[in-house]
């Protein structure tokens, strides 16, 4: 698995949520995994630290994950980082605007530990 | 004189002209009696032209659709009978709205739900921070058990349905979410609730906030709709982003970039 080193920020409303990620990052490899709880705070701590992966709900307020993922790809410092959508938004309107905004992967909620697993490996794997 | 002569003589009656005629009403009207008569003659006059236009009218207005008196008083009675139910609909629509406006302690059924909805959402919160509590421990003593031939199989399968658990957990924020919304949905309906109880005038005091307070302003609101009864399955959702259009070459400021008809139209072909 590579970039298991790189800090991944975890983006969800839902402590729970946020923990269960943590947990399963951890079981992968990763060390370095940073939480923000809606898209406002998470582009802060993008545009203050370096990351490289960001898993992020889409529901959240005031900003959310689709929102945050354009900040993201609008921004000349961050528009190539990792960006992977974990959301119960599964309506095909919700994937093809994701993709269009730039998401380099789509998981849709409840997932399991696999399926996170293959997803960030073809994501890193897509940019190394 | 003859027959015909007689008839003829009373058929075609003399006019007067005007000057004769004025000559003998001047006549007349120069002694007492003459003027007495001339009165007696206008007054029959009048009543038998009365008369003849109250008969003319009977006939006319059956054909004109006009009301008689006794139908216009049976459409009165109508017209009081249909207003009095709609009084009682009235009274009986405000006891109803009145019945679900809040009691004194501010409280109301829809706010008693809300309230109990957002204790499911707590207390199944704190249930699944302990199931991934005690997961976490499970997994923390199995990563402690030797990794011998025997027990070694053993801790990986221990850890990995310690794993399942955690992910499990993960029903906690999609029930949240449609409680969410579950939620909302209440909120919505007391607000309007609340705007029938200003507009019937069933409470005293200042108008309630009428304006939608749960009006989400965000750009993608439109694409927020929760957990789905049909949700699609994770290879269901590879297969999608597989096909969807990737993003344009030159991304837009964040917020206006939408998928156009075309791309989308594919996705269903």
């Amino acid at each position: 698995m590579p970039a298991l080193s790189q800090p991944v920020l975890v983006v969800d409303d839902y402590s729970t949520m946020r923990r269960i990620l943590r947990s399963l990052l951890e079981q992968i490899g990763f060390t370095h995994i940073v939480e923000a709880e809606d898209g406002g705070t998470a582009l802060n701590k993008l545009r203050s630290e370096p990351f490289g992966l960001v898993i992020s709900d889409w529901n959240m307020e005031p900003m959310s994950g689709l929102q945050l993922l354009k900040a993201v790809r609008a921004d000349a410092q961050l528009k190539a980082m990792p960006f992977i959508m974990v959301t119960a938004e599964s309506k095909p309107e919700n994937v093809v605007a994701a993709k269009a905004a730039g998401v380099n992967n789509y998981i849709v909620k409840p997932f399991n530990a696999e399926t996170l697993s293959k997803k960030i490996e073809a994501v890193l794997g897509q940019l190394k | 004189m003859s027959m015909a002569a007689s008839t003829k003589a009373a058929t075609s009656v003399r006019r007067l002209a005007k000057k004769e005629y004025l000559a003998f009403e001047e006549l007349v009207a120069s002694t007492a009696e003459g003027r007495a008569f001339l009165r007696q003659r206008d007054s029959v006059a009048r009543v038998v032209a009365a008369e003849k236009v109250r008969r003319m009218m009977q006939e006319i207005m059956p054909h004109l659709g006009q009301p008689t008196r006794t139908s216009a008083a049976e459409h009165v009675r109508i017209l009081r009978k249909e207003l009095q139910e709609i009084s009682a609909h009235i009274v009986q629509t405000r006891n109803e709205i009145s019945a679900l406006r809040p009691d004194q302690e501010g409280t109301s059924r829809i706010v008693l739900a809300t309230n109990e909805l957002d204790s499911i959402v707590s207390a199944t919160e704190r249930a699944t921070y302990e199931i991934l509590n005690g997961a976490e421990r499970i997994q923390a003593a199995a990563q402690k058990l030797p990794s011998t031939p025997e027990i070694g199989p053993i801790a990986k399968e221990i850890s990995g349905q310690a794993t399942e658990i955690m992910t499990s957990c993960s029903f906690q924020d999609l029930t949240g979410q449609r409680i969410t919304k579950v939620v909302n949905a209440l909120r919505y309906i007391e607000t309007r609730i609340n705007a029938m109880i200003d507009i019937w005038g069933v409470e005293e005091g200042g108008r309630r906030e009428t304006a939608n307070p749960l009006h989400d302003s965000r750009p993608d609101a439109h694409l927020l709709n929760g957990p789905q009864h049909d949700a699609a399955n994770q290879s269901e959702i590879d297969s999608l982003f597989e096909s969807a259009p990737a993003p344009s070459a030159s991304p837009s400021s964040p917020g206006d970039q939408q998928p156009d008809q075309t791309a989308i139209d594919s996705l269903f072909k």
